[in-house]
């Protein structure tokens, strides 16, 4: 009896099955496993930057409510309880007051 | 001196048709035979740094496709046990549909007589009729002495051609 007549394979399979077989090595490859640790720097680096802008947008709304809210204060302080004195002022005449104050 | 991957080309170029051979033979199925193929090339590549040197690399790597194949060969009877069928039943079947099948009636009733031998003495059976390996080669692939191979083999021998008599007999009724 021959040797393997009786069973044969696809046209072409022993050049693509040595193809497949000779580039495990590539697929095996670490350069994949290395790949992570730049996922995970450019993510905290996203998350770094996200905080800094959430930090700095309460900063600044934290800053200009307490501007107006002493300013209201000091207005309520000086002034009569029911402001009645404030219908008769100009803005410019509010200014005036303020800076000679 | 040459790297990883020269080595593990070298080793693709010179083993992988006759590897593929003899796990068709043992596994009677040309996909079964393929993943088969990637799977032991993988293990052959991984466990490259920690080869020794203490056999050939061509006995090395047949060394572990023939313990994969046996692996494999292991599962396939849980498989067929869960299916309340026989290892035995499975090959037949794969044997009577293979689509790659291009022999005689009579190398098809030669086909299964094999795939009826017990897994070990299978393989020896193998090894010495399709793959023509030398008793020394086996010896050093399966750790089994020249003497025990040629008994094995003679064995081997035996229930194949009294399964094709019994076979010639029926067909001659």
């Amino acid at each position: 009896m021959t040797k393997h007549t009786d069973i044969k394979v696809p046209d072409g399979y022993f050049a693509s099955l040595q193809e497949r077989l000779l580039s495990i090595p590539e697929k095996q490859s670490p350069r994949r496993v290395h790949l992570a640790p730049y996922f995970a720097y450019a993510a905290s680096l996203v998350v770094l930057a996200l905080a800094g802008t959430f930090i700095l947008r309460r900063t600044a709304v934290t800053e200009e409510s307490s501007e107006e809210w002493s300013y209201v204060s000091y207005l309520a302080q000086s002034l009569d309880p029911d402001l009645t004195t404030y219908d008769g002022l100009t803005l410019e005449e509010l200014v005036n007051y303020e800076e000679d104050y | 001196m040459q790297t990883k991957e020269e080595i593990f080309n070298s080793i693709v170029r010179e083993n992988s048709e006759k590897l593929y051979w003899h796990v068709r033979r043992m596994v009677n199925s040309h996909e079964d035979a393929d993943d088969l193929l990637q799977d032991i090339f993988l293990k052959v590549w991984t466990a490259l740094p920690s080869y020794r040197g203490e056999a050939q690399f061509g006995t090395w790597v047949w060394r572990i496709a023939t313990n994969e194949t046996l692996n494999f060969l292991r599962r396939e009877k849980v498989r067929a046990a869960i299916r309340l069928s026989s290892i035995d039943a499975e090959m037949e079947r794969r044997i009577m549909a293979d689509p790659f099948f291009d022999g005689t009636a009579a190398e098809r009733e030669f086909a299964k007589a094999v795939a009826r031998l017990p897994e070990k003495q299978r393989q020896v059976f193998i090894m010495r009729w399709w793959d023509e390996l030398p008793y020394e080669e086996i010896s050093a692939i399966t750790g089994t002495t020249v003497g025990a191979l040629k008994a094995s083999y003679h064995l081997a021998r035996e229930k194949v051609e009294a399964a094709l008599n019994l076979k010639a007999g029926e067909l001659s009724k």
